[in-house]
C-alpha cells in the first residue's frame, strides 16, 4: 500500500510512519466524541464498521493526558519543596507531621514522633536544595504516566482476557486502543490539589472515566448480558 | 547480520503489540544473537539509568548518618515518654536502617552500581528462560517455529524496560506489574507470530514460563536458605 494513501488499515500503520506524531495521538474530534459517549465516532471515525483507533494512538493519549493531569500537582509540589530547599517526599513528610502534631497537640508520644519527623524533613539534602526539590518534583510528575500506563495495561489485559472467555473476538490491541479514551476524564484528577472543589473534580473524573470505560468495552467487544460476539476488528489477526 | 539501528523501531512497535517486529526478529539470519544483543543493549541502558537515578536519589536526600542519628535521638525521646525498652529496640532500629540504606544505595558506594550489572544479567537470564520454556510449550501445542527464531522473537519482551530509562530521574518508580504484564503480552504476540499459533494456545504458551518461574523461584530460595543456614556460604 502506498505511504501516501489516505486509507489506514485498522490496527496498523505503514512501517515508515512509526516516528510521525500524528500516528501516536488520536484526533481531537475522536477524543470529544469519546467524552460524549459517542463511541462509534471515537473508535470508527471513518465509518468502516470496525474499530480503526490504534494502540499507538492509545499509548500516546494515555501518556499525554497523564502528563497534563500531573501539571497542577507538579506546580503544587514545587511550591511546597522549593521554599523548604529539600526534596518533595521530605517536604511532604514534614508538612504531614506538622499537621498531625497540630491536630493532636497535648498527646506527648505523637508530639515527640512529629517533632522527630519534622527534624528529619529539615535536614539538608546532599545536593543543592533547589535542585533536589526540582528533580524530585519532576520524578514524581513522571510517575503519573507510568502509573496510568500500568492501570491501562494491567487492568486492560485482565478485562480483555475475561472478554475473550465470554467469546468476544476483539483483539487486544483494538481493546486497549478503545479503553485509552477512558483516561481522558481522569485529567480532572489532576485538579485535586485545588482547595475545597478539588475532591469534587476527582470524584467526577473517576465516575466519568468508569462510564467511558464501560461504554468502550461494550462497543469494542459488543458483549452484554447475552454475551454477543463481535465483528469488531475481526479481520485482524488475534 | 546485526541490525542495532532497527532496535528503537522494533522496541517501540512491539510495545503496541504489532506483529511485524516479532516477524523481523524471527526471520533474522541469526535470531538468537540478535535477541541477545537487543536484550543486552536495553539492559545496559536501563542499568545505567537506574544507577544514575540511585545516585541522584541518594544525593537529593539528607546524609544517611544524620538521618540515622535523628531517628535514634527521636526514638530515645519516644521511649522516655512511653514504657518501651529503648536499648533493645534502638539496636534493632539501627540495624534495620543501616541495611535499608545499603540496599537502596543510599550510602555512597559500590551498592549504587548494582543495577549496572544486575539489570542486563537478569534480563538475559529471563530472556533465555522464557524463550526456552515458551518454545517447548509452543511446540507441545502444535507450534512450528524453531528455537532459534523463538529466541529472536521473544527477545522483544525486554521492550517495556524502556520505561526504566526514565529512572535516571530521582523518585521515578516503574511498576513491576506494568513491566511483567506488558512483557507477557509482547511474549504472547511473539509466540503467536513465531509459531503461527491461535490466540488461546499462544496465550497459554506465554503464561507457562511465568508459572514455571513462580514454582522455581521459591524452590531456589529455599535451597539457598537451607545451604546458608547449614554454613555452606561461610
Amino acid at each position: 500500500m502506498s505511504r501516501h494513501s489516505y486509507i489506514s488499515l485498522p490496527g496498523q500503520h505503514p512501517r515508515e510512519e512509526w516516528l510521525q506524531w500524528r500516528f501516536w495521538f488520536p484526533r481531537v474530534d475522536q477524543i470529544i466524541a469519546a467524552l460524549r459517549f459517542q463511541m462509534h465516532d471515537a473508535l470508527d471515525p471513518f465509518e468502516r464498521g470496525e474499530t480503526t483507533a490504534t494502540m499507538r494512538e492509545g499509548l500516546g493519549l494515555v501518556i499525554v493526558t497523564a502528563l497534563v493531569a500531573g501539571v497542577i500537582p507538579l506546580v503544587a509540589n514545587l511550591f511546597l519543596a522549593v521554599p523548604m530547599a529539600t526534596s518533595v517526599p521530605m517536604a511532604q513528610l514534614g508538612s504531614a507531621a506538622a499537621q498531625i502534631t497540630d491536630a493532636y497537640r497535648g498527646i506527648i508520644p505523637i508530639e515527640v514522633a512529629g517533632t522527630t519527623v519534622q527534624t528529619l524533613a529539615g535536614l539538608e539534602p546532599r545536593m543543592p536544595g533547589f535542585l533536589a526539590a526540582f528533580l524530585s518534583a519532576v520524578g514524581i510528575w513522571l510517575n503519573w504516566p507510568l502509573g496510568w500506563l500500568a492501570n491501562w495495561i494491567v487492568y486492560g489485559a485482565l478485562v480483555a482476557g475475561m472478554a475473550r472467555l465470554f467469546r468476544a473476538t476483539s483483539t487486544l490491541g483494538c481493546f486497549l486502543a478503545g479503553t485509552s479514551f477512558a483516561f481522558v476524564p481522569l485529567v480532572l484528577v489532576g485538579l485535586g490539589p485545588i482547595p475545597w472543589i478539588g475532591p469534587l473534580f476527582v470524584i467526577v473524573g473517576f465516575a466519568w472515566s468508569v462510564a467511558v470505560y464501560y461504554k468502550t468495552v461494550h462497543y469494542v467487544t459488543e458483549l452484554d448480558a447475552g454475551r454477543r460476539s463481535s465483528r469488531c476488528c475481526s479481520r485482524l489477526p488475534s | 547480520m546485526l541490525q542495532p539501528y532497527l532496535y528503537p523501531e522494533l522496541v517501540v512497535r512491539s510495545l503496541v503489540l504489532e506483529e511485524e517486529p516479532a516477524a523481523i526478529m524471527a526471520s533474522d539470519d541469526n535470531p538468537w544473537m540478535e535477541g541477545l544483543v537487543l536484550t543486552l543493549t536495553v539492559g545496559v541502558i536501563a542499568g545505567i539509568a537506574q544507577t544514575i537515578g540511585r545516585w541522584f536519589t541518594a544525593a537529593s536526600l539528607p546524609d544517611p548518618v544524620a538521618i540515622g542519628n535523628t531517628l535514634v535521638a527521636g526514638w530515645r525521646q519516644f521511649a522516655s515518654v512511653t514504657s518501651l525498652p529503648a536499648p533493645a529496640v534502638e539496636d534493632g532500629a539501627n540495624r534495620i536502617w543501616a541495611a535499608y540504606a545499603v540496599m537502596q544505595g543510599y550510602y555512597a558506594g559500590w551498592t549504587q552500581g548494582v543495577p549496572l550489572l544486575a539489570t542486563p544479567f537478569v534480563l538475559v537470564i529471563w530472556w533465555l528462560f522464557f524463550g526456552i520454556v515458551a518454545f517447548a510449550a509452543a511446540r507441545a501445542m502444535g507450534g512450528k517455529g524453531s528455537l532459534n527464531s523463538t529466541l529472536g522473537a521473544v527477545a522483544l519482551i525486554v521492550a517495556p524496560q524502556v520505561f526504566t530509562f526514565l529512572a535516571f530521574v530521582p523518585f521515578v518508580a516503574v511498576s513491576g506489574a506494568l513491566l511483567t504484564v506488558w512483557s507477557a503480552l509482547i511474549g504472547y504476540r511473539a509466540l503467536q507470530v513465531a509459531h503461527d499459533l491461535p490466540w488461546n494456545r499462544a496465550a497459554l504458551a506465554s503464561l507457562i514460563p511465568y508459572a514455571g518461574a513462580m514454582l522455581l523461584l521459591p524452590l531456589l530460595g529455599t535451597a539457598f536458605a537451607l545451604g546458608f543456614t547449614a554454613g555452606g556460604y561461610r
